[in-house]
């Protein structure tokens, strides 16, 4: 299939089931909500090193956040709930609760696993904590040093997908960039999704397992151009630069609207930006129960 | 679909009692109701020989609508559950005491121990409470059948006019809202949970106070020294984060407070360790 110069492989994107919390990080003005929230989602590109995937879903105005000022909405994903509820304590401790001015509210859902995160961040009170129920949620007021963090008690997993994703196959690295940057912006307008990598690109896509025994993915050789000759490569000859984009979503309707927006964005520049094919990564279906095929999802 | 229940004016002297009725409006098909026994004096009577029973109800989310102009009625939505009592006119002692849900809404004043060991639910009452709002049902307990020392212990407590003394007394959690003033022992014993007073204060507020915020409006509580406990520290004026979610939240249940963010904050009652909190805005 061919979209404005543009070839549509005929192929899908392979995602898995994984468990997500929203939080909503609030503070005195958009500049330190920012602070918090990229602070709290950084290092959280892959489930592969960093235990969780993290990102900033949307900005909230003031008459969306439960305090009346300004906030982020964060998405955080995880395969395990250990590792989520580990990682939860531990990003909001040393990344929401030192930012000055910030307050961190969960968002109700329905679900079976709760998650402490103020309820195990009050001791830092040092017994002068206080417990507070307001409009159905219980908060901890934790005294620091700029005045009181506000924190909710704890959050609530729910179902979620990570990995659906497409690649971007261009004649060169800027062409690449360029477009992938168009397709970030068109995709940041997508609610319920979040792109973890960094500016919600990844060059370095992984295949599974490698030649070294200690590591559990190394690069997908098969979309390295440089590489073309050498190993079975997907590449066509035209190709000289792939960068991929990464979506996790909180169901596959998101995931789907975020590819489609993304994708549409790019095959709108047209064959003259240097875009040669729109790709996806799978692993051959059988790992994954969630697939999204390009075609179906472009027409 | 509502129930309507009309008192019929019975020239019988003494204390009416509708404890009776909560149970009754649950486990009842509507026209078994009218048999429910209901305390007066020292007798009881069917439900139907006091009032006019009319319309019908909904066992699932009931909607009474209680007519009480020339009798005090006690024990009006004690334990009540689920859907919402309206009362017209005044009501006697225990109104939603120990409520766990739904709403009751009083057009008209409460008497003494309203709220009273309240678990959950949402209590609105256009006038005046008298004394022990949101305070333990202890006094209540021999005729309850039941000890309970925590008061007030989940739930919303809304008063449009003025609360007598003890108010919020031994309050363990839940929010209280007055809109008047307060008597003398507000907030005293209390363990947790939220008191706002708009109106001014009486005396020995916060009196061995625990834990919990009682929140105060400056301008008209009058001279600090008058009504707080002496044993109280000032920690100075604070910006808080909570007084602003406070806000958020009380407007969200259509209760428009001007909370400002900044107040001062008074910590105690030290006499006894207390970690409770006073804060004037």
């Amino acid at each position: 299939m061919k979209r404005n110069g543009i070839y549509v492989v005929d192929n899908f994107a392979e995602a898995f089931p994984m468990k997500v919390v929203r939080l909503t990080i609030t503070a005195d003005s958009m500049r330190w909500a920012r602070a918090a929230s990229d602070s709290m989602t950084g290092f959280a590109t892959s489930v592969i090193a960093c235990g969780v995937e993290a990102g900033i879903e949307r900005t909230l105005t003031k008459d969306e956040t439960p305090d009346g000022r300004v906030g982020v909405s964060v998405l955080v994903f995880s395969m395990s709930s250990r590792t989520l509820g580990k990682q939860l304590v531990s990003r909001v401790g040393q990344c929401v609760m030192t930012s000055p001015t910030s307050a961190l509210y969960e968002d109700p859902c329905e679900g079976e696993v709760r998650h402490s995160i103020g309820k195990a961040l009050r001791y830092f009170g040092d017994g002068h904590q206080i417990a507070k129920q307001v409009a159905g949620r219980r908060l901890w007021r934790i005294p620091v040093m700029e005045g009181e963090f506000v924190c909710s008690d704890g959050v609530t997993e729910r179902k979620a997908i990570g990995g659906g994703n497409f690649l971007i196959l261009a004649k060169n690295r800027a062409a690449a960039l360029a477009a992938s940057e168009t397709a970030v912006r068109a995709m940041q307008e997508c609610h319920g999704t979040i792109l973890p990598f960094p500016g919600g690109v990844v060059r370095s896509g992984s295949k599974v397992g490698s030649r070294y025994g200690f590591l559990s993915a190394s690069t997908n050789d098969a979309y390295c151009p440089t590489l073309k000759g050498v190993v079975s490569s997907q590449l066509p000859d035209e190709v000289g630069s792939v960068l991929e984009i990464v979506i996790n979503g909180i169901n596959e309707e998101h995931i789907t609207k975020a590819m489609r927006e993304g994708i549409h964005a790019i095959l709108q520049l047209g064959a003259g930006s240097g875009v040669v094919a729109i790709d996806a990564g799978n692993y051959g279906g059988k790992l994954g129960p969630h697939h999204f095929h390009l075609r179906t999802i472009v027409s | 679909m509502k129930l309507t229940l009309k008192w019929r004016g019975a020239s019988k002297a003494g204390r009416v009692s509708l404890e009776a009725l909560t149970r009754a409006l649950v486990h009842k098909k509507t026209e078994d109701i009218a048999q429910c026994k209901i305390s007066h004096g020292r007798h009881t009577y069917p439900l139907g020989d006091l009032f006019k029973v009319q319309g019908e109800l909904n066992s699932q989310s009931p909607h009474v609508v209680l007519r009480s102009r020339d009798v005090l009625l006690h024990d009006v939505g004690v334990r009540w559950s689920r859907g919402l009592l309206e009362v017209v006119g005044n009501v006697g002692d225990y109104c939603g005491a120990a409520m766990t849900g739904g709403e009751i809404v009083v057009r008209g004043s409460v008497r003494h121990y309203a709220g009273a060991s309240m678990q959950g639910g949402v209590m609105r009452v256009t006038k005046n409470a008298a004394d022990f709002l949101a305070a333990p049902m202890a006094m209540a307990s021999l005729r309850h059948g039941q000890t309970v020392m925590a008061g007030m212990n989940g739930g919303l407590i809304h008063i449009g006019g003025a609360v007598g003394h003890h108010a919020g007394s031994r309050m363990r959690r839940g929010m209280v809202v007055v809109n008047g003033t307060a008597g003398d022992y507000c907030a005293a014993r209390m363990v947790a949970g939220t008191l706002i007073v708009r109106g001014s204060l009486g005396k020995e507020c916060g009196r061995m106070m625990r834990r919990g915020t009682l929140i105060a409006f400056a301008r008209r509580a009058g001279d600090v020294e008058q009504w707080l406990a002496k044993s109280f520290v000032e920690a100075g004026e604070q910006n808080l984060i909570f007084l602003q979610l406070l806000r958020q939240s009380l407007h969200q249940m259509n209760m428009t407070l001007p909370l400002p963010a900044i107040g001062r904050r008074f910590v105690g009652d030290r006499a006894i360790g207390g970690k409770g909190e006073i804060l004037l805005l």
